[in-house]
């Protein structure tokens, strides 16, 4: 059997998707027994620029170079994987376009920021078409492992459509919402491991919301629980800020 | 869950139109027209998939491609080894509509379990009177079992529709109800089977009104979620009832009441 | 069977007996209430409620139904026998319901299997463990348990509901203790519900629904399921895995092409109070919800059915 040809790509990001999903120690040899990895640039000193079977990109669109760099790679691969927040949802850095875009570059960069031919971050999907999400921050390494096993048998994966609450529940914790937490469980996509509750750290949405999340009742169970209104908003537009905005809207055009 | 699958062997595939196969595989069950099997794949999955054939030695099932485990078996190839439990669920009560007209009303991919009933009835003539096939299919490219179709013109009263006609295309053009009530078939001791899409099972009720049939003249056949095919999943549930097991057919008056039937 | 008589002196020792015979599951009070696998006696509570329900012991979560390797089929049946005790009479009832879909016409032989071995040793509740529970309204019957431990001061009475109960206590001195029948404060008034199905409370009392999932994660006779094959990195086998699926998300009446039957948030969670209510006892007479209250305690905006129904008029 032709091994599939593998590339794992980044563009503006922390890297950390790549670095958690490379710690799959375990089976990591297993894995590389059965795939061609082409490119991986975080790993692999020569990397192979053509055509490939599945491509796995990281990271946000943050400049120009980034919308050219991924239109390649879309020509190039056959199935287009986003890994992480960023690249699913545009990641911590698109909470820009909730900001004033001058108080946030002078921010970071001070006077140097003239030099910056930044765009507000975007995720990969409003350039590129996506064939699959794999969501989170980091993304997940078992549901990395999940997604390349389906599509090495030669299946369509399905995207989990399950909540951090019924899987958290399902570990047994004490729910932190009932603690008084500050807990976004109920209204974001699961598969994560659930290891933040699991330790104790409430869920801040980093997989982004659920597609018929129910925020405005989450916001009105987070007032009542004491919390602010606009601080809510702001948490979660954290990772996933924008498609939250599109589903509220889509709510509002509903109601 | 818990009857495990058996292994089979693909007899026989022979594609029928760009996203539907006719796959025979080499072991008979016994089972009534209308039921389902659950078909699998290793490391793919499962599918309920219904039978479109009636014979002790074989079963043959019109797949269409809409998902993992439909693609991949429509890529199989003869020789090739598929999982296999069954039949589940309630077919047609065949013994009930001895001495009645038969209309068989398919559209689409809802023919296929259509076909198993007509080869019943070719293993048992005598038992019924006039049969009428009303079968319509979106372009003529889709049309399933053509040369079967072209048999059963020299034994039964057919009617074929298309929605959207080609260049070659002589026949009749529109939506099935419409040849329905041109016909002006009797609804005098006659049975309605009704397959296909719900939107086609909805107006086709409405004309089998209109033509003077009673709910109880008429059956349907549901698609729904099917994991387990046992009653167990909950997946098929229409309100209260489990389509797996009481259906997929059901007789009109059985779930006229039920708001989740479409 | 005569009812038996057990001081809470010997408590202890009675559990590590338990113990010395299967793997001993019973409720441990954390930072809340627990079902675990017991370790130590002494850690083991007889007061409060586990909010996760028994469910998981006799079909888990994730189970695998068989592994493949090419076209062998090996079937997964479960190994641990356990010994359960601190069942709430709502809990030993719930696996009475599941019964009768899990080994009806064709049974599921790893829960069969599990039903078989498990032993069940119930503790009957004096007072309710919980203000969300409403069991008093929905036909618990006494039955179902190999014993029953029914608290009375200084000593446990216990009930015996089998042979294999009867041989753990068959030592003990015999008493003639009938428990009192459970009273709750809440109530299901409204249980002829059939008449709900169209009715505005739904969409209005279910607005504040987050379709998280959690009410059937947590209910002891959810046990609707997924199926899917997971292969192993080898590729040439791996298991056929059933999963816990919930109606309250929307792709559970997903078909192929892309319709969904049950859309509306509402739909969903009336699905699932009428599945409780109403369908279940349509086909076996009783009801399935057994008024444990959890989905009502676990879930984030406490919609309260019990509540909803009782609201809704004729």
């Amino acid at each position: 059997m032709v091994k599939p040809k593998v590339a794992i790509h980044s563009i503006t990001g922390c890297a950390g998707c790549q670095l958690e999903i490379y710690f799959v120690e375990d089976i990591l040899l297993q894995i590389l027994d059965k795939i061609d990895l082409v490119a991986a640039p975080m790993i692999k000193e020569q990397n192979y620029d053509g055509k490939v079977d599945i491509c796995f990109i990281e990271g946000s669109v943050t400049y120009d170079e980034n919308i050219e760099q991924i239109k390649k790679w879309r020509e190039n691969a056959d199935i287009i994987v986003a890994l992480g927040a960023c690249a699913c949802d545009g990641g911590v850095q698109q909470q820009k376009h909730f900001m004033d875009k001058e108080v946030v570059e002078h921010y970071v960069y001070g006077e140097e920021r003239k030099h910056l031919k930044a765009v507000p971050p975007t995720p990969i999907s409003d350039h590129i078409e996506v064939d699959f999400y794999i969501k989170g921050c980091p993304a997940d390494k078992e549901e990395f492992l999940w997604f390349l096993k389906q599509l090495l048998v030669g299946k369509t994966p399905k995207q989990y459509e399950k909540s951090i609450c019924h899987e958290c529940k399902l570990r047994e914790n004490h729910c932190l919402l009932e603690q008084g937490r500050e807990c976004y469980g109920p209204i974001t996509y699961g598969h994560c491991s659930i290891m933040c509750p699991d330790f104790n750290h409430a869920c801040t949405c980093c997989r982004g919301p659920m597609k018929d999340a129910n925020f405005e009742e989450h916001i009105k169970l987070l007032v009542e629980k004491g919390y602010d209104e606009q601080q809510i908003r702001q948490r979660m537009q954290k990772y996933a800020g924008l498609r939250v905005e599109k589903l509220m809207n889509n709510d509002k055009n509903k109601s | 869950m818990t009857e495990l699958p058996e292994i089979a062997t693909v007899d026989d595939i022979k594609q029928q139109t760009t996203s539907e196969y006719l796959i025979r595989i080499n072991k008979g069950y016994k089972h009534d027209p209308g039921q389902f099997f659950q078909i699998s794949l290793f490391n793919i999955g499962e599918a309920p998939i219904s039978i479109c054939s009636y014979d002790k030695n074989y079963i043959e099932m019109s797949i269409r491609s809409v998902g993992n485990v439909t693609d991949k078996l429509n890529a199989l190839q003869k020789g090739d080894t598929i999982g296999i439990r069954g039949p589940y669920g309630r077919g047609y009560p065949m013994h009930d509509f001895k001495d009645n007209n038969l209309i068989l009303i398919g559209g689409g991919s809802g023919v296929a379990p259509l076909r198993g009933v007509i080869q019943y009835i070719e293993k048992h003539r005598d038992d019924y009177k006039d049969v009428h096939l009303f079968f319509g299919f979106r372009e003529p490219k889709e049309m399933l079992f053509k040369e079967d179709i072209e048999s059963y013109k020299e034994k039964f009263d057919v009617h074929l529709t298309v929605d959207h006609p080609d260049d070659h295309w002589k026949g009749n053009v529109g939506v099935i109800t419409k040849l329905l009530e041109e016909s002006r078939v009797s609804n005098e001791n006659t049975i309605v089977f009704l397959c296909g899409p719900p939107i086609m099972m909805k107006f086709g009720l409405q004309t089998l009104e209109k033509m003077g049939f009673n709910r109880d003249q008429v059956y349907l056949s549901f698609e729904r979620q099917m994991k387990c095919g046992e009653k167990k999943c909950g997946h098929c549930m229409m309100n209260g009832v489990y389509v797996c097991k009481e259906g997929p057919v059901f007789r009109y008056d059985e779930v006229e009441g039920l708001s989740e039937k479409w | 069977m005569r009812a038996r008589l057990l001081s809470k002196h010997e408590f202890h020792r009675f559990l590590e007996k338990l113990k010395s015979q299967g793997t001993l599951v019973a409720p441990v009070k954390e930072d809340i209430v627990r079902f675990k696998e017991i370790t130590d006696v002494s850690a083991i509570t007889t007061e409060g409620h586990p909010l996760f329900p028994l469910k998981k012991y006799f079909s888990p979560q994730k189970r695998k139904i068989f592994t493949y390797e090419n076209n062998n089929i090996e079937e997964v049946l479960p190994e641990k026998q356990y010994i359960m005790f601190g069942a709430r009479l709502c809990d030993i009832n719930a696996l009475l319901r599941l019964d009768k879909l899990f080994l009806g016409d064709i049974s599921d032989r790893y829960y069969q299997r599990a039903r078989a071995n498990n032993l069940i040793i119930g503790l009957h509740c004096e007072i309710p463990p919980n203000e969300m529970c409403f069991c008093e309204s929905m036909g618990l019957s006494d039955s179902g348990y190999d014993l029953l431990f029914c608290d009375a001061g200084e000593n446990f009475h216990i009930k015996v509901g089998s042979e294999r109960g009867n041989a753990l206590v068959q030592d003990l001195p015999e008493s003639d203790f009938q428990p009192e029948p459970i009273k709750t404060e809440k109530k299901l008034h409204n249980t002829e519900i059939a008449a709900f199905f169209e009715n505005d409370a739904w969409k209005k009392e279910v607005e504040k629904c987050l379709s998280c999932g959690a009410c059937t994660t947590l209910c002891p006779t959810c046990l609707c399921f997924d199926v899917y094959d997971d292969p192993d990195v080898e590729m040439n086998k791996g298991a056929r895995i059933t999963e816990w699926d919930s109606c309250q998300y929307e792709d559970f009446t997903k078909v192929a092409g892309g319709h969904v039957f049950r859309q509306a948030r509402e739909q969903r969670f009336r699905h699932r109070i009428f599945h409780k209510i109403q369908y279940y006892k349509d086909q076996f007479g009783e009801f399935m919800c057994t008024g444990c209250g959890r989905c009502i305690e676990g879930c984030p905006t406490k919609i309260d059915f019990v509540e909803i129904l009782n609201g809704m008029k004729q």
